[in-house]
C-alpha cells in the first residue's frame, strides 16, 4: 500500500514540475525579425472577431510570453492559444484603442523580446459568419467538395452541404444577398443536382440549365429585393502551363448571362449579353440598388474556331476582360445597351462586387484571363463609383489595393469590410483574409493590412490540405444543414425554369 | 503471474507469426499503404502492428477466459480476431479486410519498386507487357531510366502514345495517377507531375501521405516556388519525416511560357524541351512519341531542332524512312545511318515489294519499318 503511495505521490510531482509553464528571465531585447504565422503584426482587427492564434516561426523557439495591455500569457512551445474569454474581455474593454503588443520567445535557452507592434481594435465590426467552400485544388477534377459556414466570432464551423453525403459531387460558391444574408443559393452538378435556392428559410431547388442561356450556372449574384439572380453560364478549359510558377490557366471558349427570376420561375436573355458567340460575359453583379448589372467582359479571341496551340497562347496571353454595366428595372428586365465603364491598361478584369453602400466596388485584376486564383500577380482594386444627378454610375475612380495576392472577395453588411481569397502564403492552398477600408489623415481610402481568418489551434493551415474558396458574408447563420440538403438532393426533383 | 507471463510471450509470439507472414504475402501491400498515410495513423510499421495485435489479441483473449470460455475456445477466436485485424491492416482501399489477390500484389509490387527508384527490379516485373497498358508503361519507363527506352521500344508491345504515357482520366483511380506522375517527373515537366502527384494524394484513401507529399515538396524545391515547398516541408517535419535531397533545377533558357491542354503530350515534351535543351530524357520521349504516332514530320523537325539523345537504331530506322521520301536529306543524314540498319532496309523493301502480309514479315517486326506500316489502333 505504501509503495502504491509513493508513486502516486512521485507521479504526481513529475506531472507537476512537466506542466509547469516557463518564466522569462535574463531577456535580452532583439532586433531580429518577429516571424508569425499568420502575420499579425500591426493590424487592424474588427471587435467581433475570434482570438488571434498564431506561431511564432522563428527557428529554435520553445517558449513564449505574449503581452497586450495587463493581460500576459505564457506557453510552452511556439503558439500562442487565447482563451476566448480573455480574448473577448479584452477586445469589449479596448473597442477603437490601438494596444501594444510585446511577444518575449526563448530561442536555444536564451529569452530574447522582440521589437513591439499594435493591434487596432476596430469599432466596426464584421459580419458573424462566413461561408466558403472547401475543396483540393485540383484543378481539373475535385474529390470531396464541402460547403462549410464558420463564426467569425469563435470557432464554431458547420457543414452545409457534405461533399460525401451527395455522392461527392462538385458544388458551386455559396452566395448571399440581402442586407442580412437572408437570401443564398449555390450549385451542386450532376445527376439530381440543381441550383439550391434558401430565401427568407425556405429551400427550394431549381434548374437554370438553358440552351438560350448557353447550358447551367456558374457565376452569380442576387438582386437586393431577392426576386431576382443575375448568374453566367460558361465553357470552360482548363490548361497547364509549361512554366511551373503558374501552374493552371482556365479559360471560357463561351460564356453569357441570364436574369432569373424566382417569383416568376423564368430566364431572360437579351442578345446584348447573351447568344453570342463573339464576346464573352462572365462574373455578374448587380449595384447596390438593383438598377443596374455589372458585368466583366472581352472580345472572344476564338469564336467557334479551331485553334492552334501557338494561336491559343496568343489568345489567352491577350484576353483582358474590361467591365461593363447594363441598365435593370425589377419591371421590365434589361433595359438598355451594355456600356463599357472601366478598363485596366495592360490587364484583366474579374469579379466586381458592390459594396452594400453603394459607394465602391471592389474588384479583382490580373494581367489576362478570366481565373485570378491561379494567378500570383492578381489584386483586389477598390473604386468609387461616381454617379450623375440622375444617380446613374458613370464613373469608377481607383482608390486603393491589396499588396497580396487576392481574389473572390466579399463586402460586409456595413461596406467596411471585405474578405477574399488569397494564395499567398504558400501560393497553393487558399485562406481567406479580412481587410478594412477606412481613411487616413488625409481623408484618402486605404486598405489595412490583410489578416487570415484565424483558427483554433494555429498550425491548422499548415496541416489542412484544402483550400477555402470563395468566402462569403452574412450576418445571419444559414437556416438548414446537411441533412435538408441532402433530403432536397435525393428526394425533391429541380424545378425547371421557362 | 507465470500464466500472465506465459500468456503476454505466447501473445506476442503469435503476433509476430502473423506479421511475418502477412509480410510474406503483402509485402508491397503494407510498402504501399504506408506510403499513402502519414505517421500516426493506422499502424502500417511493423513493430506497430505486432504490438498492437498482442494488445488486441490480449484484450480479447483475457475478456473471453473472464467470461469463463474454455481456452480451446478463446485461441481460435482470439487468433481468428488477430488474423482479420492484421488483414484489414492490409487493404489499401478502406475495405474490412484483404485477402491475398497475386494480381493486385503484382501492381503494388510495379508501383513501390518505381517509388524506390528500383528501376532494374521494375524491368523485370513488367516483362510481360501483354498483360496491360500499365505493364506496358512503367516497363518503358524502367527502360528509359536506364537510357535504353529508344532502343528497345519496339520489342514488344507499343499501343501508341500509350506505351509512353499514362493518362490522367476519370476512369483512374489514385494509383494510376499517381503513377501516371512519373514520367513527368522523370523528364522534369515540373506542372504536369505537380498535377499528378497533386490528384494522386486527393483521390488517396486519406488524401494525404508520405509519398506525394515528398514528391510535392521535391517538385516545388525544383521550380524553386520555395512558399509552397516550405508547406509540405512543415507538414513533414510534423511527423518527423525526413525531407528528401531537393533543389531548384536548372533552366539553361529565359522561359517561353506556353499553354497545354492535357492531353498535348508532344507540346508538354516542347514546352520543357525550350526550358532546358539539354534534357535527355524528355528528348528522347519526343521522338519516340512522334514515331509511336507516326509523325514523321514533327520527328524531322524536333530532331533538326533539339538534335538526339543518342543515336538509336530506332531513330536510324525512322531516318531512313524520311530519307526515302526526301533525297535531299540522304546527304545531311547519311553517316547517321549504320551499314546494317541500311542493309535491313533494304531487305524490308524488297520483301514489301513481293506485297507480303504482316503475317509474313515477322523477321522485321522489332523495326520501326514493320510498325510504321503495320501497326493500328485497336477499333
Amino acid at each position: 500500500m505504501s509503495k502504491i503511495w509513493y508513486f502516486n505521490l512521485l507521479a504526481a510531482f513529475v506531472l507537476t514540475a512537466a506542466s509547469c509553464t516557463p518564466t522569462p528571465h535574463d531577456v535580452q531585447q532583439t532586433e531580429d525579425l518577429l516571424s508569425l504565422y499568420p502575420d499579425y503584426k500591426n493590424i487592424c482587427i474588427p471587435c467581433n472577431m475570434a482570438p488571434l492564434n498564431f506561431l511564432v516561426r522563428n527557428e529554435g523557439v520553445d517558449a513564449v510570453q505574449i503581452q497586450v495591455s495587463d493581460l500576459t500569457w505564457t506557453n510552452r512551445g511556439n503558439a500562442i492559444v487565447w482563451s476566448e474569454t480573455d480574448w473577448h474581455s479584452l477586445t469589449k474593454q479596448y473597442t477603437g484603442d490601438t494596444l501594444q503588443v510585446s511577444l518575449t520567445a526563448r530561442i536555444k535557452g536564451q529569452w530574447q523580446k522582440f521589437a513591439t507592434f499594435y493591434w487596432y481594435i476596430c469599432p466596426d465590426s464584421i459580419d458573424r459568419y462566413v461561408t466558403y467552400r472547401l475543396i483540393e485544388p485540383g484543378y481539373e477534377v475535385w474529390h470531396e467538395v464541402d460547403i462549410e459556414e464558420r463564426c467569425i466570432e469563435n470557432f464554431q464551423t458547420r457543414t452545409l452541404a457534405n461533399g460525401k453525403q451527395l455522392g461527392n459531387r462538385c458544388m458551386n460558391c455559396h452566395t448571399h444577398g440581402g442586407d442580412k444574408g437572408q437570401f443564398s443559393y449555390f450549385y451542386i452538378r450532376g445527376e439530381q443536382g440543381g441550383t439550391i435556392v434558401q430565401r427568407n428559410g425556405e429551400l427550394r431547388k431549381v434548374s437554370l440549365s438553358s440552351p438560350r442561356a448557353n447550358g447551367g450556372s456558374v457565376y452569380g449574384d442576387w438582386h437586393p429585393s431577392g426576386r431576382y439572380g443575375v448568374f453566367s453560364s460558361n465553357k470552360i478549359i482548363p490548361a497547364f502551363h509549361s512554366n511551373p510558377a503558374q501552374r493552371l490557366e482556365v479559360y471560357d471558349t463561351r460564356s453569357d448571362l441570364m436574369v432569373v427570376d424566382f417569383d416568376q420561375d423564368t430566364i431572360l436573355t437579351c442578345k446584348e449579353i447573351s447568344q453570342s458567340q463573339e464576346m464573352l460575359e462572365t462574373f455578374p453583379c448587380f449595384s447596390a440598388d438593383g438598377t443596374y448589372i455589372y458585368y466583366c467582359a472581352a472580345p472572344n479571341p476564338i469564336s467557334g474556331k479551331e485553334a492552334t496551340a501557338q494561336e491559343m497562347q496568343t489568345a489567352i496571353d491577350t484576353l483582358q476582360y474590361s467591365l461593363y454595366q447594363i441598365p435593370f428595372s425589377s419591371e421590365q428586365g434589361i433595359i438598355g445597351l451594355p456600356e463599357r465603364l472601366y478598363t485596366i491598361d495592360k490587364g484583366s478584369i474579374s469579379f466586381p462586387k458592390c459594396s452594400p453602400d453603394g459607394q465602391y466596388m471592389a474588384l479583382s485584376y490580373s494581367q489576362n484571363g478570366t481565373f485570378p486564383i491561379w494567378h500570383r500577380e492578381a489584386r483586389m482594386i477598390i473604386l468609387h463609383i461616381e454617379r450623375d444627378h440622375e444617380g446613374n454610375s458613370k464613373t469608377l475612380q481607383p482608390l486603393c489595393q491589396t499588396d497580396i495576392h487576392a481574389t473572390y472577395h466579399t463586402w460586409s453588411h456595413n461596406s467596411r469590410w471585405l474578405a477574399f481569397a488569397s494564395k499567398e502564403a504558400d501560393t497553393q492552398y487558399s485562406r481567406i483574409h479580412f481587410v478594412h477600408l477606412d481613411k487616413d489623415s488625409t481623408g484618402a481610402l486605404r486598405l489595412s493590412k490583410p489578416i487570415v481568418l484565424p483558427q483554433q489551434d494555429p498550425n491548422a493551415d499548415d496541416m489542412n490540405l484544402r483550400s477555402f474558396n470563395i468566402p462569403d458574408l452574412s450576418q445571419q447563420s444559414m437556416p438548414y444543414g446537411t441533412q435538408q440538403i441532402q433530403n432536397l438532393m435525393e428526394r425533391v426533383q429541380a424545378t425547371p425554369f421557362k | 503471474m507465470d500464466k500472465i507471463k506465459k500468456g503476454i510471450i505466447a501473445l506476442f509470439i503469435g503476433a509476430s507469426a502473423i506479421y511475418l507472414l502477412l509480410t510474406q504475402l503483402y509485402p508491397y501491400h503494407l510498402a504501399h499503404k504506408a506510403q499513402f498515410t502519414l505517421p500516426g495513423g493506422w499502424p502500417t510499421e511493423p513493430w506497430a502492428l505486432t504490438l498492437l495485435l498482442t494488445l488486441l489479441g490480449g484484450t480479447i483473449g483475457g475478456l473471453l477466459r473472464w467470461l469463463g470460455l474454455k481456452r480451446w475456445i478463446c485461441y481460435p477466436i482470439t487468433g481468428t480476431l488477430m488474423t482479420l485485424c492484421a488483414l484489414h491492416a492490409c487493404d489499401i482501399q478502406g475495405r474490412w479486410f484483404h485477402l491475398p489477390n497475386r494480381a493486385d500484389e503484382q501492381i503494388l509490387a510495379i508501383d513501390t519498386e518505381a517509388h524506390r527508384n528500383n528501376w532494374k527490379r521494375v524491368q523485370e516485373l513488367t516483362q510481360d507487357c501483354a498483360k496491360s497498358d500499365f505493364n506496358v508503361y512503367y516497363h518503358n519507363l524502367s527502360l528509359a531510366h536506364q537510357g535504353q527506352l529508344a532502343d528497345s521500344l519496339l520489342h514488344h508491345s507499343a499501343p501508341f502514345e500509350y506505351a509512353l504515357f499514362y493518362p490522367i482520366d476519370e476512369t483512374g483511380n489514385y494509383m494510376s495517377i499517381s503513377a501516371a506522375g512519373e514520367v513527368w517527373w522523370f523528364v522534369k515537366d515540373l506542372t504536369m507531375a505537380e498535377h499528378a502527384a497533386m490528384l494522386g494524394m486527393i483521390f488517396s484513401p486519406h488524401h494525404t501521405g508520405v509519398r506525394p507529399l515528398k514528391r510535392l515538396y521535391e517538385i516545388n524545391m525544383a521550380s524553386g516556388n520555395d512558399k509552397s515547398a516550405a508547406k509540405f516541408a512543415r507538414i513533414l517535419k510534423a511527423h518527423d519525416i525526413e525531407l528528401p535531397l531537393a533543389e531548384p533545377m536548372r533552366t539553361v533558357r529565359p522561359h517561353t511560357d506556353t499553354l497545354r491542354l492535357s492531353f498535348q503530350y508532344d507540346l508538354m515534351l516542347r514546352s520543357t524541351l525550350e526550358r532546358n535543351p539539354a534534357n535527355k530524357p524528355a528528348l528522347e520521349y519526343l521522338l519516340c512519341l512522334d514515331l509511336l504516332l507516326k509523325n514523321l514530320k514533327d520527328f524531322r523537325s524536333d530532331f533538326e531542332r533539339y538534335g538526339l539523345p543518342h543515336n538509336s537504331r530506332l531513330f536510324q530506322e525512322a531516318m531512313l524512312i524520311l530519307m526515302s521520301m526526301a533525297p535531299e536529306l540522304r546527304d545531311a543524314w547519311h553517316d547517321y545511318i549504320d551499314a546494317d540498319v541500311y542493309q535491313e532496309f533494304c531487305d524490308f523493301n524488297a520483301a514489301m515489294q513481293q506485297k507480303r502480309k504482316s503475317s509474313q514479315m515477322q523477321a522485321f517486326r522489332s523495326t520501326y519499318w514493320y510498325y510504321f506500316q503495320f501497326q493500328k489502333r485497336a477499333e
